[in-house]
């Protein structure tokens, strides 16, 4: 009993530090790692949450807003192109004779389509200048469709109605029937019924079944009403490059624009077409657009989100009408483009968080389970064999069948060790490959990551697309402004010679009054050049005046474009912060590669010295069964020494019978 | 255009230019003047109130300027600055307008706030200060 304390207080001593050796490391390293992708993981979910989520919902409306300024810029630019071709139209008609009605009404037969009415009809002959109208074609309209370069039309005023019946025109794109049939307005602001009350009218009209930017304007005869009207136009669909531009505008790397018609015969066509996502999901936005576009104001927006197959998402929808082309025009973008690199680097994280839990509560049960059998199954035998073979030692030297036994006994537990130490060292094993797998686990985050950052330098480069695109109509503006200040120069050479005619009408008027009688008819000449002088001056003025607003117009776009440059320049800003943060994300990740091998190498030196104390113990038992052997030997020869010493002793001092003597024989 | 003529030698009326000095708006028969001129460069004079000379088909002819004459102002240079070159007791004279901006009849000049100025009258004075 006096030796039994010291040794019980020994053995739970050896085993807490044991215990606490084991443990203390691997929770320790289980915590840190925990802290360290719990940190990561919450800071890349807050980044997928403020920034990328609704990234892409912006970029598509940055886009339709971009499209639209572009559209209302050209648009701009083509009504005050018709208005100075008015002018010139008109200057041109002017200086011809202008346009009248003489001689008694004569028969006609009209051509007839879905929207005119044909037949027979009686019209008063028309005059251009000094030629009378007699084949639909004139050579001052032509005239006028080549100085304008579009659509020339002289539309005829049937009586006094408001009915218009075209005449004769030109133009170098399209073949076009004259004496087309009776125009018959359908409502107030109908450009037949416009003209009838004697204004301008400005804005989209079908002509030849394509819809053109047009102007009409009412002709008037000397006594100043109206027998007819002018119309110049330009196609809609040659504003070529305008569609070019907004085709080129893609969204992100799936993204990109549509435009098609909303009215009229055309309604539907496409005249930009979608493609990748918008492509695919088609059937699914088409229908609603163009059933909004019916109801749908200038510049007004509709949001629409569908869902994607391809994408296994949704498509962000983003749609606008521009009335002056009536045009729809559709951003289509994919809402998965950021948002899956976000999802996939936060689902990565939450694996990893998993994995990490698992392998940590794995480890501490490990080492735990391997510090109980150190202590169950090494500290507790070992001093059990040490006090065995104490008392077998003095057992020994007056017991042979005793050593037997306890030999015996040791043989038993030497196997019973070796088996648990082989089953440690298997256990380090397993966690040694564990190790392994998390460490490929943070490889693969870090590698998801890197194509999160690749996604985003995609997207800076179509940002960058966007840039040019803006300074490409910056440099169209200028160069509009150029010509403008070259129209500049033009007017005021016309300002010159008009000043000059009236100085020369006014010498002429009073060489003419000098002549007196003689002189009357030199004086209506000289008053009729004073008058084409006043006009030429007059309509020089409005030129000048047109001028001045256009370029006001041009710097105006010129501001709008700047203002969209910086926008651009703002989310290029956006796209390298968040590029940024996924670079640090990156070497978060890639700095836990050096701690999981420093754990990896532990691991691997505990696997190490449980093999080699395996081995040992397996020496240990051999040793302990060839011990087992001799003492058996030891114990037989000790029996026949004891059986012979005794059959001698009975021989000897008793005197033994022939049966004692036999058994000494055979023995 | 022969109707037109015969229109205008059966009611042939009085015909006016009608020009501007300074603000006010003014009137003289077409019988008075020779020739109506632009500003041209003129050289310079030292005689007492003569704008310049101008060089007018080889001969000099003394220039005065009507606004100077009237309000004491000196008239502003335009695109639209005439001279009108008329006769004065023989002798060809220039008067330098603001503006000839028309001509007109008599109804014209009646039914409109004109007054009636002849450069000789108002620069008779100057005249005969002239050698």
């Amino acid at each position: 009993m006096l030796g039994a304390t010291p040794m019980k207080f020994g053995k739970r001593s050896l085993r807490k530090k044991i215990l606490l050796l084991s443990l203390m490391p691997a929770v320790a390293v289980t915590l840190l790692l925990a802290l360290i992708i719990w940190n990561s993981s919450r800071r890349a979910s807050s980044i997928v949450r403020t920034d990328v989520t609704d990234f892409m919902v912006v970029r598509t409306q940055k886009s339709l807003h971009h499209g639209y300024a572009s559209a209302e810029v050209t648009g701009n630019y083509i009504e005050r192109e018709l208005r100075l071709n008015i002018n010139i139209a008109q200057l041109i008609l002017a200086a011809t004779g202008g346009i009248s009605l003489q001689g008694a009404p004569t028969h006609r037969t009209l051509i007839g389509d879905d929207k005119h009415v044909g037949g027979e009809t009686s019209l008063q002959p028309i005059r251009f200048g000094s030629d009378l109208l007699t084949s639909g074609r004139s050579d001052i309209v032509e005239e006028v469709a080549h100085q304008t370069g579009g659509l020339a039309i002289v539309f005829q005023r049937v009586g006094k109605t408001a009915n218009l019946v075209r005449v004769a025109a030109s133009s170098p794109a399209v073949k076009l029937n004259t004496f087309l049939g009776v125009t018959t307005p359908e409502n107030p602001s109908d450009p037949a019924e416009v003209v009838a009350s004697g204004n301008s009218f400005v804005g989209r009209t079908l002509e030849a079944g394509e819809w053109y930017i047009g102007r009409y304007e009412p002709i008037r005869d000397k006594s100043g009403e109206i027998i007819g009207a002018l119309y110049l136009g330009q196609s809609v669909t040659g504003v070529k490059s305008l569609q070019q531009e907004l085709a080129a505008n893609s969204i992100g790397t799936h993204g990109s624009v549509a435009i098609l018609y909303a009215h009229g015969p055309q309604r539907g066509q496409m005249l930009v077409k979608p493609f990748d996502i918008a492509e695919e999901t088609e059937s699914q936005w088409l229908p609603v657009v163009m059933n909004k576009s019916l109801s749908m104001k200038d510049a007004q927006e509709e949001a629409l989100d569908v869902p994607s197959k391809r994408s296994d998402d949704t498509a962000i929808v983003r749609f606008s009408y521009i009335q002056r082309y009536d045009w729809i025009l559709v951003a289509i973008a994919d809402a998965k483009e950021l948002r899956q690199a976000g999802v996939a680097v936060k689902q990565e994280f939450y694996r990893l968080q998993i994995t990490m839990l698992i392998l940590g509560l794995l480890t501490l049960g490990a080492v735990g389970t391997i510090s109980w059998i150190l202590s169950r199954r090494v500290v507790d035998p070992l001093l059990g064999i040490t006090i065995q073979l104490t008392s077998s030692g003095t057992q020994i030297a007056s017991s042979a069948s005793q050593q037997l036994n306890a030999a015996t006994s040791f043989n038993v537990s030497s196997t019973q060790v070796a088996t648990a130490v082989k089953e440690i060292s298997s256990t380090s094993q397993e966690l040694l490959r564990a190790m392994e797998e998390l460490s490929q686990e943070a490889a693969r985050a870090s590698a998801i990551a890197r194509e999160g950052s690749t996604v985003l330098a995609g997207f800076g480069a179509s940002i960058e697309l966007l840039e040019r695109a803006g300074q490409t109509i910056s440099s169209s503006l200028t160069a509009i402004r150029d010509k403008a200040s070259k129209i500049n120069l033009v007017t005021a050479a016309v300002t010159k010679v008009a000043d000059q005619t009236n100085l020369l009408s006014l010498n002429a008027a009073i060489e003419a009054e000098k002549a007196g009688e003689a002189g009357a008819g030199f004086g209506v000449v000289a008053r009729e050049i004073r008058r084409l002088a006043d006009q030429s001056a007059r309509a020089s003025q409005e030129i000048e005046q047109t001028i001045r607003e256009m370029q006001d117009a041009v710097g105006a776009g010129g501001e709008e474009v700047r203002a969209l440059t910086d926008a651009v320049q703002k989310s290029t800003d956006v796209s390298e912060l968040v590029r940024a943060q996924f670079s640090e994300i990156i070497a978060r990740v890639e700095a836990m590669t050096p701690r999981y091998e420093m754990v990896h190498l532990g691991m691997q030196n505990q696997s190490e010295g449980a093999q080699q104390i395996s081995e040992a113990m397996w020496q240990l038992t051999e040793t302990a069964s060839q011990t087992t052997d001799a003492v058996a030997e030891l114990n037989q020869v000790s029996l026949e020494l004891h059986r012979a010493v005794n059959i001698l002793k009975q021989r000897v001092f008793e005197g033994g019978d022939d049966s004692e003597q036999q058994e000494m024989r055979e023995g | 255009m022969s109707t037109a003529v015969q229109a205008a030698s059966a009611g042939r009326r009085r015909q006016y230019l009608l020009f501007a000095v300074g603000d006010i708006r003014c009137y003289l028969e077409l019988t008075r003047l020779d020739s109506v001129v632009p500003w041209a460069t003129l050289l310079p004079a030292e005689e007492d109130g003569v704008a310049g000379w101008l060089d007018y088909c080889g001969a000099r002819i003394p220039v005065f300027d009507l606004a100077q004459k009237i309000l004491g102002e000196s008239t502003s240079r335009t695109l639209g600055s005439r001279i009108l070159l008329l006769k004065c007791n023989g002798r060809h004279v220039g008067a330098l307008a603001s503006e000839a901006f028309s001509i007109g009849d008599e109804e014209d000049v009646t039914t409109s706030a004109m007054e009636r100025l002849d450069p000789c009258e108002v620069l008779a004075g100057a005249l005969a200060r002239l050698p």
